[in-house]
């Protein structure tokens, strides 16, 4: 594959969803700024070096915070992004009253916060060039409430219900903004939200990443409004219009209590 | 009137958080009335003129410092009802709208009223009682283009609420989630001027604070007041979200 001279962006892309994100924009050519808050993404633009026909460059930086936001921003600077791809995300398990807040701070900070500051710095340029492409990671968290994931569950129905305003926002402006909405993966995720304890967590039927971020991808290219990422989300989705939340909020308990508790 | 013990409300200056505080105050209870607006005081002694005891307590709750200074007023105190219903919307286009307004409406409206839940629900679970309305809105269900960001931090708070229901069985503590639709509120001066949203007919506040106040009162999940709304958010989950982003964004947007 030979250099495409577009430049893609894309946040928490040290593993899972956002690394294969990140491939994929490799793999087609394309410059590539991966960003995570951890030192793990050295390791990710490595591996995804040996593949590049264009630049990788890698940046830490922690999204939560203004500082962060300010950072990535430093490091675009009048670069002009192609493909954005907002992938930063935390969870956070266990019962709200049991869970601390700072780390519920977190949480909001990162994925509703983090994510809206840089939604908005990047659309304004694109917008003014009349071109650009955007992929927020939603989730099928966000259809159902969450017990047991409470906040992270409202975090992503906070994203699932902007990410499709903007898109409709856009219209005609040449920016399209698309939702890759998942639902359980296989990544770090379910250890870094103190998940490993609770059905979801342990289940062996998570969804490949790589598969995932290709069904994002593929969506984002052709500027869809939003994607449901596998067969079964898909129908859990579905169900989510016709079931009352109650019902909805009791089918989460099931998947996401973790052991032991009454 | 016999005493019922505390009822906190925090945006109850004025519209349905006001009639909300008036309910409490008819039924007995006595009020901490938190708001950040010029209103405040005016809103304190038209409650004690119905007979209310009523702490009023200043404070803008899209702070942490907002926050600890309400907290102060309640610490050690036993809270029987607590209404998370402060709240601010903010028409215009995403890209135009100023950031430091966008993270206002997000500490206001998601940050905070996730942490006043944090702390309350922890003193009601210790207490084994207690009973939590939260105002989110039926905004939460459906995408408002123009009102974007008001619209995901509603569908925040409805989720929120929804999970904490399920959660909190068992607790003896109740969460209600107050979904009201265009109801005549200050809520419409305060980004959302000249917008069809602002002029459309709306339901009054003291129907819809009544209606909350009921279904909290009966331990309900939820509580769609209006029946104009209730068909939205019949129909939000089975159309096409695209009819439903037309419609807020008919509502929502300025006229030019």
């Amino acid at each position: 594959m030979s250099r495409s001279g577009h430049f893609a962006v894309v946040t928490g892309a040290s593993t899972g969803i956002g690394f294969e994100l990140a491939r994929l924009a490799v793999e087609d050519g394309h410059d590539v700024l991966i960003v995570a808050d951890e030192a793990a993404i050295e390791a990710a633009g490595a591996k995804l070096s040996t593949a590049a026909a264009a630049a990788v460059e890698t940046l830490r930086a922690d999204l939560a915070t203004e500082h962060g936001v300010a950072k990535l921003f430093e490091r675009i600077g009048p670069r002009r992004v192609d493909y954005f791809m907002a992938n930063a995300g935390v969870g956070l398990g266990h019962a709200f009253l049991d869970q601390e807040w700072d780390e519920i701070e977190r949480v909001i900070d990162l994925n509703v916060k983090g994510t809206t500051a840089t939604l908005q710095r990047v659309l304004r340029d694109m917008v003014a060039r009349g071109k650009g492409r955007v992929l927020v990671t939603g989730s099928i968290a966000g259809m159902i409430p969450g017990s047991y994931q409470a906040v992270y569950n409202a975090s992503k129905a906070y994203l699932d219900n902007l990410t499709l305003a903007l898109g409709s926002e856009l219209d005609d402006t040449g920016v399209t903004v698309t939702c890759l909405r998942p639902g359980p993966v296989d990544t770090p995720f379910f250890e870094r939200a103190h998940m490993e304890d609770t059905p979801v967590g342990q289940d062996d039927g998570k969804a490949d990443p790589a598969k995932v971020a290709r069904d994002g991808y593929d969506a984002m290219m052709k500027g869809e409004s939003g994607i449901t990422s596998g067969f079964m989300n898909k129908v859990q989705a579905a169900l989510t219009g016709v079931l009352p939340e109650p019902v909805l909020a009791q089918m989460h308990r099931r998947m996401a209590k973790p052991e032991g508790e009454e | 009137m016999a005493g019922k013990g505390l009822a906190v409300i925090t945006g109850g200056s004025s519209g349905i958080g006001y009639q909300l505080a008036r309910i409490a105050v008819e039924e007995g209870y006595s009020l901490v009335l938190c708001a950040h607006g010029d209103d405040l005081d005016k809103a304190a002694e038209q409650l004690r003129r119905l007979g209310g005891k009523v702490d009023a307590v200043r404070a803008d709750l899209s702070t942490r410092h907002g926050v600890e200074a309400l907290w102060s007023h309640l610490q050690g105190r036993e809270i029987e009802l607590f209404f998370a219903n402060a709240g601010l919307a903010l028409g215009d286009p995403f890209i135009e709208q100023k950031w430091e307004d966008v993270a206002d409406r997000i500490d206001l409206n998601v940050k905070q009223t996730t942490s006043m839940i944090h702390k309350v629900g922890r003193v009601m679970r210790a207490q084994g009682r207690g009973r939590i309305l939260v105002t989110g809105s039926i905004a939460g269900q459906v995408p408002g283009p123009y009102n974007a960001v008001y619209n995901a931090t509603k569908a925040y708070v409805n989720g929120l609420a929804w999970a904490l229901s399920d959660e909190f069985k068992e607790t003896g503590v109740t969460i209600t989630c107050l979904m009201p639709g265009p109801t005549d509120t200050p809520i419409y001066d305060k980004g959302l001027e000249d917008t069809a949203l602002h002029d459309m007919p709306k339901v009054d506040p003291d129907k819809v604070a009544r209606e909350g106040w009921d279904a909290m009162m009966a331990g309900k999940v939820d509580v769609v007041p209006d029946p104009a709304s209730r068909l939205v958010s019949l129909f939000s989950g089975v159309t096409p979200k695209a009819i439903g982003n037309r419609l807020n964004e008919m509502m929502a947007k300025r006229r030019d």
